[in-house]
């Protein structure tokens, strides 16, 4: 998974996504989730990676199932299949599973690919244009400096004797002011090295989708359309 | 001479790199925001986990999840910004490890559109409260309408997701309509806006003349 171009990838998840949203077949949102688990895990991905980014959607589920169950609505979806006898466990199900199956197509997506790669291959194939693309590369990369700001910001907080705590509105606006500034001095920066769109680029790296890519952006969603009428 | 039509060429094209990369910083700053208060969000669900209530905790942090698109148009008063700056705070997010991966830019993008609209309401004229909250509102109904799609909501009572879309308004209201206006309020007293349209008619307080 991690040589398939960026771009494809994230369209081939995003495309599978949607078309699984149209079925309402319980057993398919579980079939999702374990092919794109199958699928990151043969990416060479660790284990606990996996598991850690799928702990949140995991709870979410559960409280979602329980919402259905207690809340549920008179409409039963699939009320002709004969596998779960209760509307109301069928209904908690779909809602729980569907967000799990989301989950797993997210995981699949986010711990296969390098983030300035995705960039860097939005900016080639789809043209979008370089004042976004390092744009975003280059607030991306403030990122670090922001977490330190945070923490330095509370530092100065506490040595005043006012309390903050881990997240406080109060930091916020000290943080937005450091962000404008930084903001600036980054454009300025990167316009006084030479960064203009009038100029065509060249690339060190070149991202090309081959017949690979292509075969990931287009089987998933076709398999998660034929899976759910097959079994819807 | 060469100076004036480089600016008319900027403002032809719109934005510029320093427009783009404040809204790419906003972006950080609010997707940081945005992954703690899914943090909350998971929290408090499973809190309400046991009363079956789990459905309402997401609509009590809902409304900050539209905050960056709202922040950024309010500083750079052009069209487009309020979408674009949301849009780019979802694929930040994306990238700090949201689990939704590629849906959450899908939903960022709507949202944005919806943040969008509400600016657009009062035709890029007005960034004040009633276009602040204006703009949270129809981010809130967007989100909500793409949920009935991917969210299957029509499975619970009808009653439960009246009060779930009215939950996510006010809070839409109370996080990106008043607090981000607010934010806003503030940066501008601080001076640091000066040389952007929401700054313009600023004074800045005394203390800041170092």
């Amino acid at each position: 998974m991690r040589s398939i171009d960026p771009t494809c990838k994230f369209f081939g998840v995003l495309v599978s996504a949607v078309v699984l949203a149209i079925f309402y077949v319980p057993e398919l949102n579980f079939y999702v989730l374990a092919a794109c688990a199958l699928a990151t895990a043969l990416s060479r991905v660790p284990a606990k990676h996996m598991l850690l980014f799928l702990l949140p959607a995991g709870l979410l589920a559960a409280g979602l199932y329980f919402s259905a169950y207690h809340f549920s609505s008179d409409t039963v979806v699939g009320a002709h299949r004969q596998m779960f006898t209760d509307a109301r466990v069928l209904n908690g199900l779909l809602l729980s599973g569907r967000l799990l199956a989301f989950a797993g197509l997210g995981m699949l997506f986010s711990l296969t690919t390098n983030k300035v790669d995705f960039i860097r291959s939005l900016n080639q194939q789809l043209r979008v244009p370089s004042k976004f693309a390092y744009g975003i590369i280059a607030a991306w990369g403030m990122f670090p400096k922001m977490a330190g700001e945070y923490a330095k910001t509370r530092a100065a907080f506490r040595a005043r004797g006012l309390s903050a705590g881990f997240v406080s509105p109060a930091l916020l606006v000290p943080l937005l002011v450091k962000s404008v500034r930084w903001s600036e001095a980054i454009a300025i920066a990167m316009e006084s090295k030479g960064f203009g769109e009038a100029e065509a680029r060249t690339h060190y790296r070149v991202y090309r989708s081959g017949a690979r890519d292509i075969l990931f952006l287009s089987l998933p969603p076709v398999a998660v359309l034929a899976a759910g009428l097959m079994l819807g | 001479m060469e100076n004036t039509t480089i600016q008319s060429q900027s403002l032809k094209k719109g934005w510029e790199l320093r427009d783009v990369i404040m809204m790419g910083v906003i972006g950080v700053v609010f997707a940081a925001i945005y992954l703690v208060s899914t943090t909350l969000w998971i929290a408090l669900q499973t809190a309400l986990t046991p009363f079956g209530l789990a459905a309402f905790a997401v609509e009590i942090v809902y409304g900050i999840w539209f905050m960056a698109g709202s922040l950024a148009a309010f500083i750079l008063r052009k069209p487009g910004t309020a979408f674009t700056a949301e849009f780019l705070a979802a694929i930040i997010e994306m990238f700090m490890g949201n689990f939704g991966g590629p849906l959450v830019v899908l939903f960022g993008a709507i949202q944005g559109a919806g943040n969008e609209a509400g600016f657009a309401v009062f035709r890029y004229r007005r960034f004040g409260l009633p276009a602040m909250c204006m703009s949270a509102i129809l981010a809130a109904v967007f989100s909500f309408v793409t949920e009935v799609f991917t969210g299957s909501v029509e499975l619970l009572s009808p009653g439960f997701v009246l009060a779930k879309l009215g939950l996510r308004i006010a809070s839409a209201i109370a996080f990106t309509g008043v607090v981000c206006w607010l934010c806003g309020k503030a940066l501008v007293r601080t001076g640091v806006l000066k040389s952007y349209p929401a700054g313009g008619d600023a004074k800045p307080a005394a203390i800041l003349d170092d």
